[in-house]
């Protein structure tokens, strides 16, 4: 027990270590905690986005003793019905709500969700950390996990095919993905196979977390995921669009130069009339300071000040 | 046992009562009563299992049937506008229909009553005439083609405002965009035809003259690019093919006058048809302004291809009217005789970028020239109307009519609401034909639940199941084919390991262990039962897969090592001296067979890996890859079937058990007196008699595979692949209700035909069941003799 808690606390140290170039921007507000908040708060929807609410929700706590916090992932998809249902207050999620999901919502409160801006993420593909490629194209990528093929390329099934020598030559490619539920499979699917299908060998898993650890069990694994479930034992692939191959890091996902970029958004239900004060004061305090460290340390990437901002006005919370 | 006893011992409750002697009246009546109590108590508790499962049955068709209720439409509520409009539509909210006339100016009319809302016009008209125009709905983008060879872009919105009462007031709003200067001498735009991409670029086609086509390109930044006045324009007799604002004159000589223009999102698919019956296809950004693909006589090409019988009308059939799907992947195309088809881009073979388009899905025909179309903003629904009024409503993917129905006029435009609930029509005549739609699940039919259908972007037709996405634009695949066999190969995989075994056992444990043991090893067997199939899912999706991924090979050997040093070491034993067999006396001969098989398990592991090396080159999953082209999955079939196996084995094992011991000792005894051995007599008496039991067992063992869920759930990939491959995953039909119910929204399609399985899974336990019963029953009457 003991060991396992000195190799967490390493763990935790090289992550943080990792990402301490990236710093909250220091125009983003300092969040003041306000008199008589209390009540409970449920959160329900993505996966990708799960490990940030869980410290968001903590450190909110930490502010607000009597706020309970409730956070439950498993995929995008369940963020709307949900929001429908009234069983949560808070939708995060990895991709933007459908046209026929807001309908759903707008035929019962009348008006439409909000979408607020929470984070940035470079969707990253895995591959095991001793799988010596180095850079992968779009159209490579769509080869490999589609069957349709809609960026062109012709199939792709091993590693050889992408230009991998010796023992690399023939082993297959092992294809790691998510469940239908969430927003990374609907947003890979979307730019990356250009709304094309994925094959059938991809292997489904309910979680972030477990594409991961399938990446890092298997030597001819790859899979795509939030780049905050990176770990030691798999490796971000530089992605190529037309151009040059580029890394998933900060500047490059700030700035959308990185392909497949992304905003990660948490959809409220905000009456037109004015909405539930904790939740204002919980996206409040996740666009500030303290909340944008929370976001550098799950390993994901922290809005710029003016894009909070511009989150907190989309939110409608005065 | 003397055969006397034997009415007794099988009616114990009855027996004390008909020895009349020695009972009371008064303990009579007790027992008479408690009796009819118990009676009265069982009745009620077997009728409320049956109430309680037909209300489970009740609720699950009653979420299902909704599936299969046709579309209708509603009569129509007919508005004559004071001069033919170009085209016309309603707000999202369906509260408004605005129509735009050919002086450019918008007029709006509130729902349900038709009455006037003041007029909007955009002001980068100035004086112009609009003579062509068309809308993109999705973001209300209005593109107005003017009679001197300008375009003016425009958005009409409609912004929801709220009273602090919660009342909603909807307030339409023309926001002008940009006019662009088409290329060429000014001429009046005969045809224009609009969209918009995901990325936020609008795009037109807009047709000058003859045959003067021009293809253009606006960004949001583009729209920056505009002077004072809001004009966008080239340099004469350039194109410009990147950067935020686009123009690429398109100046093809065609066989023939222009009928109908249809372009992707992306300004990069451009179809134009002419009268001569000529369908040009254009990649704009691969292949630049030189047509990538010419279908000389597109309407023989379906009789060529086996769609549809050849006929007379083939030769001669011209396209009247094209328009593409939202997705960009099918071309509607209608011919002046009625016909229908939707077009996909079809690779010819793997290796090609760029997809040739053919015929691929048929529609039922309608009754004259197809002069309108109008495909639906958020799934593959389209509108279609032909020259004699006849309009009707169809769904591409199963390439089904869901309803017709008859306009009052000549119809020119069409228009399908936002949330796909109206449908509005523009005549010759100048009226609007305003109705509503109700068609929730178009995307139903028994084709494509159970059978194969060519979908957008694949190479010929296949059963899918990809339910949802997150996107509008996609195609959902709701064929059940895959997580039908995914169930029957889970449940066979699951059988073939634990039949055998577990049967075995069973008649081992029946025949030939001593009691005492037999007492302790049946209910250690059943206590298996009580493991939750969570745990047994979690350890073998956790442990038992990645541990068998390293020692598949060893596994392998196994398998095929124990039997044969099984029955070696059987038959060394009966050559074994007397003294020796003392150590495992009759009974107890399985503690023998302790060891060895242990001996076995190390052998194979120790040597697993050389074997491996030896046949294999070292890497087995490599070797089945290069031999049979199947990658070797992680998480497989024999992973399912052995932790499957295990949940099934208690079931089985304790029924055929039972099922082997209820063979009456007069059967048994009188085999081993007439000097049958005791494998003979279990296998030539014991079996036979037993065998209805035995099915059963087997059957219900099956039952409870089919409907299992954690296991399959954890232990799979749940790839829903078609394949009976054991070294590939499954998803089960209770599996995919599992992962799919919460991201469902209640009510939609998806929802319905999760319930739909549930339907499926019922049946096939309830078909199963019934059949083992019946099976049961018939084996029982012949061997009752015995």
């Amino acid at each position: 027990m003991q060991r396992f808690i000195v190799g967490l606390s390493l763990v935790i140290a090289t992550t943080v270590g990792a990402q301490s170039a990236v710093t909250a921007d220091p125009k983003l507000p300092d969040y003041k905690p306000q008199a008589g908040i209390s009540g409970n708060l449920n959160s329900i929807g993505s996966d990708t986005l799960n490990n940030l609410m869980t410290f968001w929700a903590e450190s909110f706590r930490k502010l607000y003793p009597n706020v309970k916090v409730q956070v439950e992932g498993k995929g995008s998809s369940t963020a709307p019905p949900a929001l429908i249902a009234g069983t949560a207050q808070l939708g995060p999620m990895s991709r933007e709500m459908k046209a026929a999901e807001i309908d759903g919502f707008e035929k019962k409160f009348g008006y439409k969700p909000r979408a607020v801006a929470v984070a940035l993420d470079g969707l990253a593909v895995f591959v095991n950390k001793d799988n010596p490629i180095k850079s992968l194209t779009l159209q490579q990528v769509d080869a490999i996990f589609s069957s349709t093929r809609k960026r062109g390329g012709t199939p792709i099934t091993t590693w050889g095919q992408l230009g991998l020598t010796g023992e690399w030559a023939n082993r297959p490619i092992s294809l790691y993905g998510r469940n239908s539920a969430s927003g990374t499979y609907g947003f890979f699917k979307e730019h990356v196979l250009k709304g094309g299908d994925y094959a059938v060998s991809v292997k489904e898993q309910p979680g972030s977390a477990s594409v991961v650890q399938g990446v890092e069990k298997e030597l001819g694994g790859i899979g795509y995921s939030g780049i905050g479930y990176s770990t030691s034992g798999v490796r971000a692939v530089a992605i190529a669009n037309t151009g040059a191959p580029i890394e998933a890091n900060y500047e490059n996902v700030e700035s959308f130069k990185y392909p497949i970029a992304r905003d990660l958004f948490v959809y409220i239900n905000m009456p037109p009339a004015g909405g539930d004060k904790l939740t204002c004061e919980f996206l409040k305090f996740v666009l500030s300071k303290a909340g944008q460290a929370d976001t550098i340390k799950d390993g994901y990437f922290p809005l710029s000040a003016k894009v909070a901002a511009v989150s907190l006005a989309d939110s409608g919370c005065k | 046992m003397p055969a006397v006893t034997q009415p007794e011992t099988s009616q114990p409750g009855t027996a004390p009562r008909r020895r009349s002697f020695a009972v009371s009246s008064s303990v009579a009546k007790r027992v008479k009563l408690v009796d009819r109590l118990a009676d009265a108590v069982i009745r009620v508790g077997g009728l409320l299992v049956i109430l309680a499962i037909a209300l489970i049955f009740i609720f699950i068709v009653r979420e299902v049937v909704p599936l299969f209720l046709p579309a209708t439409v509603s009569a129509p509520s007919v508005h004559q506008a004071s001069s033919a409009p170009l085209l016309a539509g309603t707000d999202e909210y369906e509260s408004s229909v605005f129509q735009l006339n050919r002086d450019g100016a918008i007029e709006l009319h509130s729902l349900p009553r038709w009455e006037p809302m003041p007029a909007l016009k955009s002001t980068l008209l100035g004086g112009r005439q609009v003579t062509a125009a068309s809308l993109a709905p999705s973001r209300g983008l209005l593109f107005l083609g003017t009679g001197d060879g300008h375009v003016a872009l425009a958005q009409l919105r409609f912004e929801p405002t709220f009273a602090p009462d919660g009342a909603r007031t909807i307030t339409p709003a023309l926001k002008d965009l940009a006019l662009v200067k088409l290329p060429g001498p000014p001429a009046p735009v005969s045809r224009v035809v609009g969209r918009s991409s995901s990325s936020g670029a609008m795009s037109f086609v807009a047709q000058t003259g003859e045959s003067r086509l021009a293809v253009v390109t606006v960004t949001e930044r583009g729209l920056r690019e505009a002077d004072d006045s809001g004009q966008l324009s080239v340099p004469e007799g350039e194109d410009v093919t990147e950067g935020p604002f686009q123009v690429r004159s398109v100046n093809a000589s065609l066989d023939g006058p222009i009928t109908s223009l249809a372009i992707d999102s992306e300004a990069d698919r451009l179809f134009v048809a002419t009268a001569l019956g000529t369908l040009y296809h254009w990649q704009l950004v691969a292949s630049g302004t030189t047509p990538y693909a010419t279908y000389s006589n597109p309407g023989a090409l379906a009789a060529s291809l086996g769609l549809r019988a050849a006929s007379v009308g083939d030769a001669t059939r011209r396209i009247t009217a094209l328009d593409m799907l939202i997705g960009d992947q099918s071309l509607i195309v209608g011919y002046d005789d009625g016909t229908l088809e939707d077009w996909l881009g079809v690779r010819q073979s793997s290796d090609d970028v760029l997809k040739r388009a053919r015929p691929v899905r048929l529609f039922e025909p309608l009754s004259g020239p197809v002069v309108a179309l109008r495909p639906s903003g958020r799934d593959k629904t389209f509108l279609a109307a032909s020259a004699d009024g006849a309009a009707e409503l169809a769904y591409a993917t199963s390439a089904r009519t869901l309803v017709r129905y008859q306009l009052g006029g000549r119809p020119v435009e069409l228009f399908y609401g936002a949330k796909l609930t109206s449908a509005l029509a523009v005549t010759k005549e100048g009226a609007i034909d305003y109705r509503t739609v109700s068609n929730p699940h178009p995307d139903v039919s028994w084709g494509m639940l159970f059978g194969k259908v060519w979908y957008e972007g694949y190479d010929g037709p296949e059963y899918i199941w990809q339910s949802s996405s997150g996107s509008d634009d996609f195609e959902p695949k709701f064929s059940l084919v895959p997580l039908i066999v995914g169930t029957l190969k889970g449940a066979f995989y699951g059988l073939l390991f634990a039949v055998p075994l577990a049967l075995f056992a069973a008649l081992y444990t029946s025949q030939f262990l001593s009691a005492s043991l037999r007492s302790v090893i049946k209910p250690l067997v059943e206590v298996m039962a009580a493991l939750p199939s969570v745990v047994i899912g979690f350890l073998a999706g956790l442990w038992l897969a990645p541990m068998l991924e390293d020692k598949l090979p060893a596994l392998l050997f196994f398998g095929a090592l124990v039997p044969v040093v099984v029955l070696l070491v059987t038959v060394a034993w009966r050559a074994a001296p007397s003294r020796l067999k003392v150590w495992f006396p009759e009974g107890r001969e399985v503690f023998l067979l302790v060891p060895v098989v242990a001996a076995c398990l190390w052998a194979s592991v120790a040597f697993g890996s050389s074997l491996d090396v030896a046949l294999f080159h070292g890497d087995l999953r490599q070797w089945v890859f290069d031999t049979f082209q199947v990658r070797v999955e992680q998480r497989n079939s024999i992973v399912v079937g052995i932790a499957m196996g295990f949940a099934v084995i208690p079931m089985i094992f304790t029924i055929s058990d039972d099922a082997f011991s209820n063979v009456p000792r007069s059967s048994t005894s009188a085999s081993l007196a007439l000097g049958a051995s005791r494998w003979q007599t279990a296998i030539r008496v014991v079996a036979p008699t037993a065998s209805p039991g035995v099915f059963s067992a087997v059957m219900i063992g099956f039952g409870r595979a089919v409907g299992e869920t954690m296991i399959v759930l954890m232990a799979t990939g749940n790839t829903p692949v078609l394949s009976f491959s054991p070294f590939n995953g499954m998803r089960t039909l209770s599996a995919n209700i599992a992962v799919e119910i919460p991201e469902a929204p209640l009510g939609e399609t998806h929802y319905r035909i999760l319930f739909l399985a549930a339907f499926l899974l019922f049946i096939l336990t309830f078909v199963v069941n019934t059949a083992a019963e019946i099976v049961r029953h018939r084996l029982r009457e012949k061997y009752q003799t015995v």
